[in-house]
C-alpha cells in the first residue's frame, strides 16, 4: 500500500503544481455557444472582457509583464504612479478605468475594489482608450495572444467597435472566446 | 475504515496473546490513499476543464485607400447577403438588384439549411454577413459558427449598407423598424420615395 500512497502524493504534488486557476473576472460573462473546439494556451494571454452592458475591460496575465505595462503607461500618460502603486497595478486581475483615472483606483483598499464595478476603458470616438492598452501591452508581451470574451448579449455594436479599434492597430488576428456546451439562461 | 490494524490476522485466541508480546504498528493506509486520489482527482479535472475554447477570427488588413477601384469585387449574384436583425431575426437574399428577400432563424433547419444549399449552388459564393446595430454578439457569433460548420470559407463581416436598408425597408413594408438606425442620417422621410422606385 505504502508505494501506491507515495505515488498518489506524487502526482497530486505534480497537479497542485501545475493547476494554475482561472483568475476571477471583473464581470461575470456568458460567453456564447459554438461548435470550434481549439483550445486556448494556458498562459500569455491578452484578453479584452466585453460585459453584457457593453463596459470593455482589459486582462493581461503574468505579473512581471502587467508591471512591464503599469511602468510604460506611467512613463507615457504622465499618470503619477509611485513605485507602490506600480506593483499594485500588477496585481490586479484587470483593468477597467479610465487612463486618468487609473491612480485613483489604485488607491482604494483590496477590498473597497472587490466592491465596485469599474466603469469600463472608454472606447468611444476620441476618447478611445483601447488601442493605447492593446499596443502597451503588446510592448509588454509581444507573444501574447489577443482574445476577446464578450457576453452573448453584448449589442455587436460595442463588438464592432472593439474590432475596429483593433484593426486599426493592425491587431488582425485575434480568438473569440466561445462554449461548448449551450450555458444555461 | 479508519480501524488500526492491531495485528489479529492470526484470530483467535493465539492471537490475542501473540497480541501483547509483538504490537505492530502498521497502519491501515486506505483511508490515505483514498484521500490521495480524491485530490488527485479535483486536481485533474480543475485542470483539463477549466480551458476554454476559442473561435479564430483573421481580419483584413486595413485599406488605406478606400476608392472603389482598389476593392475586390465580386459578381452580385454569387453573394448571399445575410442581414442579422434584432430579435434573433435573420434576412438574406442574393445579390442586390430585384432581389428577394426571405427570412429565416439560427435553428439547424433555419440558416443552416439556406447556406447548404447555395454552397451546393453557387460555386463562386461569396458569403456576406451583416450584423445590424440590434443584433446581438451571440448573432454574430452563430452566424460564424454555421459558416465554419458548413465549410463556406468566403465570406466578409460587412457593415449593413444603405442600399441593404432600402431593400429591407422594401420588404418590411415602411421599414420604421430598420430606418430609424442608419447611420449618416437618412430619415424616414428619404426611405419613403426609395421605395416606390
Amino acid at each position: 500500500m505504502t508505494p501506491m500512497v507515495d505515488l498518489g502524493f506524487l502526482l497530486v504534488t505534480f497537479f497542485m503544481m501545475t493547476t494554475q486557476f482561472a483568475p476571477s473576472d471583473l464581470v461575470t460573462v456568458a460567453v456564447p455557444h459554438a461548435e470550434s473546439e481549439t483550445k486556448l494556451p494556458e498562459s500569455n494571454i491578452a484578453t479584452i472582457l466585453i460585459s453584457e452592458g457593453g463596459n470593455v475591460y482589459f486582462r493581461m496575465d503574468g505579473a512581471k509583464n502587467q508591471k512591464t505595462l503599469g511602468t510604460n503607461l506611467n512613463g507615457a500618460f504622465g499618470l503619477g504612479l509611485s513605485e507602490e502603486e506600480i506593483d499594485t497595478f500588477s496585481r490586479l486581475t484587470g483593468y477597467g478605468v479610465p487612463l486618468s483615472g487609473v491612480k485613483e483606483f489604485l488607491q482604494y483598499s483590496e477590498a473597497e475594489r472587490k466592491e465596485m464595478i469599474p466603469p469600463g476603458i472608454p472606447i468611444d470616438g476620441a476618447q478611445n482608450e483601447l488601442g493605447e492598452w492593446l499596443m502597451y501591452a503588446r510592448i509588454a508581451n509581444p507573444n501574447a495572444r489577443l482574445v476577446i470574451k464578450a457576453d452573448k448579449k453584448t449589442p455587436y455594436s460595442v463588438v464592432k467597435t472593439v474590432m475596429d479599434t483593433l484593426q486599426e492597430h493592425n491587431l488582425n488576428r485575434f480568438g473569440l472566446i466561445t462554449d461548448t456546451e449551450e450555458a444555461a439562461g | 475504515m479508519g480501524e488500526v490494524n492491531l495485528g489479529r490476522e492470526n484470530g483467535g485466541k493465539t492471537g490475542m496473546l501473540s497480541k501483547s508480546k509483538k504490537l505492530s504498528t502498521r497502519v491501515d493506509m486506505t483511508p490515505v490513499v483514498d484521500l490521495a486520489f480524491l485530490l488527485l482527482t479535483f486536481f485533474m479535472l480543475a485542470t483539463t476543464f477549466i480551458k476554454p475554447q476559442v473561435m479564430e477570427l483573421i481580419l483584413p488588413e486595413q485599406i488605406e485607400d478606400q476608392s472603389e477601384s482598389k476593392l475586390p469585387k465580386v459578381n452580385e449574384k454569387n453573394v448571399l447577403n445575410i442581414v442579422l436583425d434584432g430579435d434573433n431575426r435573420i434576412y438574406w437574399y442574393i445579390g442586390l438588384t430585384d432581389v428577394r428577400v426571405m427570412e429565416t432563424d439560427y435553428s439547424a433547419t433555419g440558416i443552416r439549411s439556406v447556406l447548404n444549399e447555395h454552397r451546393v449552388r453557387l460555386e463562386k459564393l461569396v458569403v456576406l454577413v451583416k450584423p445590424d446595430t440590434t443584433a446581438t454578439y451571440e448573432n454574430m457569433v452563430d452566424i460564424l459558427d454555421e459558416l465554419e460548420i458548413t465549410g463556406i470559407a468566403r465570406y466578409a463581416l460587412v457593415d449593413v449598407s444603405e442600399e441593404d436598408r432600402v431593400i429591407l425597408a422594401a420588404y418590411l413594408g415602411g421599414g420604421a423598424a430598420l430606418a430609424a438606425e442608419v447611420p449618416g442620417g437618412l430619415a424616414e422621410g428619404q426611405i419613403g420615395p426609395l421605395n416606390k422606385g
